[in-house]
């Protein structure tokens, strides 16, 4: 896990990475592919998130349960 | 289980998922095989990833206590529940209901009963806190929540401490306590919180933390193709920056997406959570964020504190109803750290967002004493009255009678 303590984030106003030495293996290139495992809280947002920030990659969802209940 | 909304709607819809052109697949994942990035499902497939979110997150908790496993010990956690409940009632028409823990979810389902069947159960909830809801709110604000309920009805028994639940013939017929004391039940009801989903992220060998899988504040785990979100994660608290067992859908949606983010290039930080939370009993709305008094003072805080009663509109306005709220502050630093609200109306409850906006600002008791607020005779107390305001005056005077 990459240790944040003392790192100088080099990011524009609105928080795009300006130099990505930090994340570094980290960026999604086109044609990759994110894999979600969950669809609840976390897992849906993610996959419409990353859908629309990166549309040249693959997204898939996994999910488990046919429903949940919505908090 | 108000009926209030359809079991599709209360989910992200397959469709919308899908015409946002992403892949969706109802199975269980077996394995995750991180050496080779591979995900396995229930029925054999694979599917090969780059990078993996895991978002598993949480299962209700039952406490290992005798007769869990009775016809008619219910909990709450996704739809089935929700059906598992409503069926129950069909089938049996049970009349003494209990609820095991004042929590919100209790403390709904509770009200919901009584608001839509009127006189048609014996309602009694049981805390082994001194008072209903003790994690969202102090005992000064919990007492007339009480008094309210139990003039609906809702009878509630604080200082109980459940140690089984008793059955006949496989079906609950009461609950015992500690004491010996016995209460007859027909159907219990246990909500004492959730644990995270964890055993997917254990298998493939991610580092763990005391409330679930350990994230920086960018929701990447000890593996560098892995992130991961929600309640199956471990979040630090905004205040103290320590592990917090808190796990709301509110800062899920937000570790969803800034993961997503991260991914696309941005490097926005998880700020910590305040578990900021409400709930509806009766036309009651409860909300709090951050800490209570007693939490604080827990966490090793020195308070000050102050309450305020205030109106929803102005004097002269018909249908004014009251409202109260309380805000802690660190005496130390003169830092807000906490409120609580107890409103007859909707709209005032939602001035905890003003709360956690003014915490996460770090905002001072000084810095409150100027807050301004949108005022309007129908819409909100007077601005003399703002009780936002009148709180930090309160407490700026105790600061200096010390």
């Amino acid at each position: 896990m990459p240790d944040l303590k003392g790192k100088a984030l080099m990011t524009c106003l609105d928080g795009r990475v300006k130099n990505n030495k930090s994340t570094k293996g980290t960026i999604m290139e086109q044609g990759e592919k994110l894999v979600i495992v969950g669809c609840s809280g976390a897992g849906g947002p993610a996959a419409m998130m990353a859908k629309k920030l990166m549309p040249n990659v693959d997204v898939t969802v996994i999910r488990k349960e046919k429903f949940f209940i919505v908090r | 289980m108000a009926g209030l909304a359809t079991p599709k709607s209360i989910v992200v819809p397959d469709e919308k998922l899908e015409g946002a052109g992403i892949n969706v697949f109802v199975a269980e994942v077996t394995k995750v095989d991180a050496e080779s990035k591979k995900v396995l499902i229930s029925d054999g497939k694979e599917f090969d990833y780059d990078k993996l979110f895991l978002a598993t997150g949480s299962s209700s908790f039952i406490p290992l206590i005798e007769g869990k496993d009775l016809d008619g010990v219910m909990t709450l956690h996704g739809l089935p529940d929700a059906e598992k409940i409503k069926g129950f009632v069909a089938d049996n028409t049970p009349k003494k209901l209990v609820f095991i823990g004042a929590g919100f979810i209790s403390m709904e389902i509770a009200s919901l009963f009584a608001v839509q069947n009127p006189g048609a159960f014996d309602i009694t909830v049981v805390e082994f806190f001194d008072r209903p809801l003790p994690l969202m709110i102090d005992k000064d604000m919990a007492d007339p929540v009480k008094e309210y309920l139990q003039e609906k009805g809702i009878k509630i028994l604080t200082g109980k401490k459940v140690e089984k639940i008793i059955g006949e013939n496989g079906h609950v017929t009461g609950i015992g306590f500690a004491s010996g004391e016995k209460l007859d039940a027909d159907m219990a009801f246990i909500n004492v919180g959730v644990r995270p989903n964890l055993e997917l992220a254990e298998n493939i060998g991610l580092e763990m933390g005391t409330f679930g899988i350990k994230v920086n504040a960018f929701q990447e785990t000890s593996d560098s193709n892995i992130l991961a979100g929600g309640d199956c994660v471990e979040k630090l608290n905004f205040i103290t920056k320590k592990p917090d067992p808190g796990r709301l859908r509110g800062p899920a949606v937000m570790q969803g997406r800034l993961a997503a983010k991260r991914l696309a290039g941005y490097e926005i930080e998880f700020p910590g959570v305040l578990n900021a939370g409400g709930c509806r009993m009766f036309d009651l709305v409860i909300t709090a964020t951050g800490f209570t008094e007693e939490a604080a003072t827990k966490e090793g805080f020195e308070t000050v504190c102050a309450s305020v009663e205030s109106r929803s509109k102005h004097g002269m306005i018909p249908g004014m109803t009251p409202w109260k709220i309380k805000l802690v502050f660190d005496k130390k630093t003169q830092k807000l750290i906490g409120g609580q609200i107890v409103s007859h109306t909707v709209s005032p409850a939602r001035e905890i967002d003003s709360i956690t906006a003014l915490i996460m600002g770090k905002k001072t008791i000084s810095d409150l004493t100027t807050f301004m607020s949108a005022c309007n005779p129908d819409i909100s107390s007077e601005p003399s009255l703002e009780p936002i305001t009148i709180a930090a005056e309160q407490a700026l005077q105790k600061l200096k009678k010390v």
